[in-house]
């Protein structure tokens, strides 16, 4: 379970996987203070796309709202490109990727994910599979 | 010992608002509480409204893992694939 006063950036799959009805997803997220669930921009517009009709997406957006979300800044695209340019050849990271990434580690954010091999190559960031 | 007798409403974040008459003394006072009604009110719990997408992929075929799910997402992100829009 979270470790008290550790703000979570939620990678999509743990999104997609509450999306899914999945019991251990939700019980996690709650666990979490709900002022401090974060998610990336790039998870909404993940979210956004995978829906496929209306209903879902009035749904997906309301979900979208209960928590923080990280938009992109400078900051964050710069440390975007670096980690693109240091891992899209040695690990085929893609940059969507290395956006969340640096979402995460320019607001000290810990990471949740549960695609470890994609993520956890990144320098400095705390990155966990919250539950199995 | 003067006692009075008032009614109030006991609200959702648990304070009681009573109005008191421009006649009553000031001071200190105690509160008993006596419930109206037999049963105080249940607490309503809102299942699912924690999350109101919960669930709502639940029985999509095309979605049978999580990680390659979001795989395929950042996917047609990336290749501008994500609109269905005509040309």
């Amino acid at each position: 379970m979270a470790r008290p006063q550790t703000k979570w950036l939620l990678e999509t799959t743990i999104l997609v996987d509450l999306l899914r009805g999945d019991k251990s997803a939700r019980a996690w997220v709650d666990s979490i203070p709900e002022t401090s669930r974060a998610i990336s921009v790039i998870t909404a517009a993940e979210l956004v796309a995978g829906c496929r009709n209306r209903t879902e997406q009035r749904a997906v957006e309301r979900e979208i709202d209960l928590y923080e979300m990280v938009w992109l800044t400078e900051e964050i695209s710069q440390t975007a490109l670096e980690f693109y340019k240091r891992f899209h050849l040695s690990h085929g990271v893609g940059f969507l990727d290395c956006m969340i990434a640096a979402s995460a580690s320019a607001n000290e954010l810990r990471l949740a994910t549960l695609n470890l091999k994609h993520l956890e190559q990144f320098p400095d960031l705390q990155v966990e599979r919250p539950y199995s | 010992m003067l006692a009075t007798k008032l009614k109030g409403q006991i609200t959702r974040d648990r304070k009681l608002v009573v109005e008191i008459p421009r006649t009553m003394v000031t001071g200190t006072v105690e509160v008993i509480v006596l419930h109206l009604t037999d049963k105080p009110a249940k607490r309503r719990v809102r299942r699912g409204s924690t999350h109101p997408a919960f669930g709502i992929w639940a029985k999509r075929a095309d979605l049978t893992n999580s990680i390659t799910f979001a795989n395929e997402l950042r996917h047609r992100i990336e290749m501008r694939t994500d609109g269905k829009a005509a040309n």
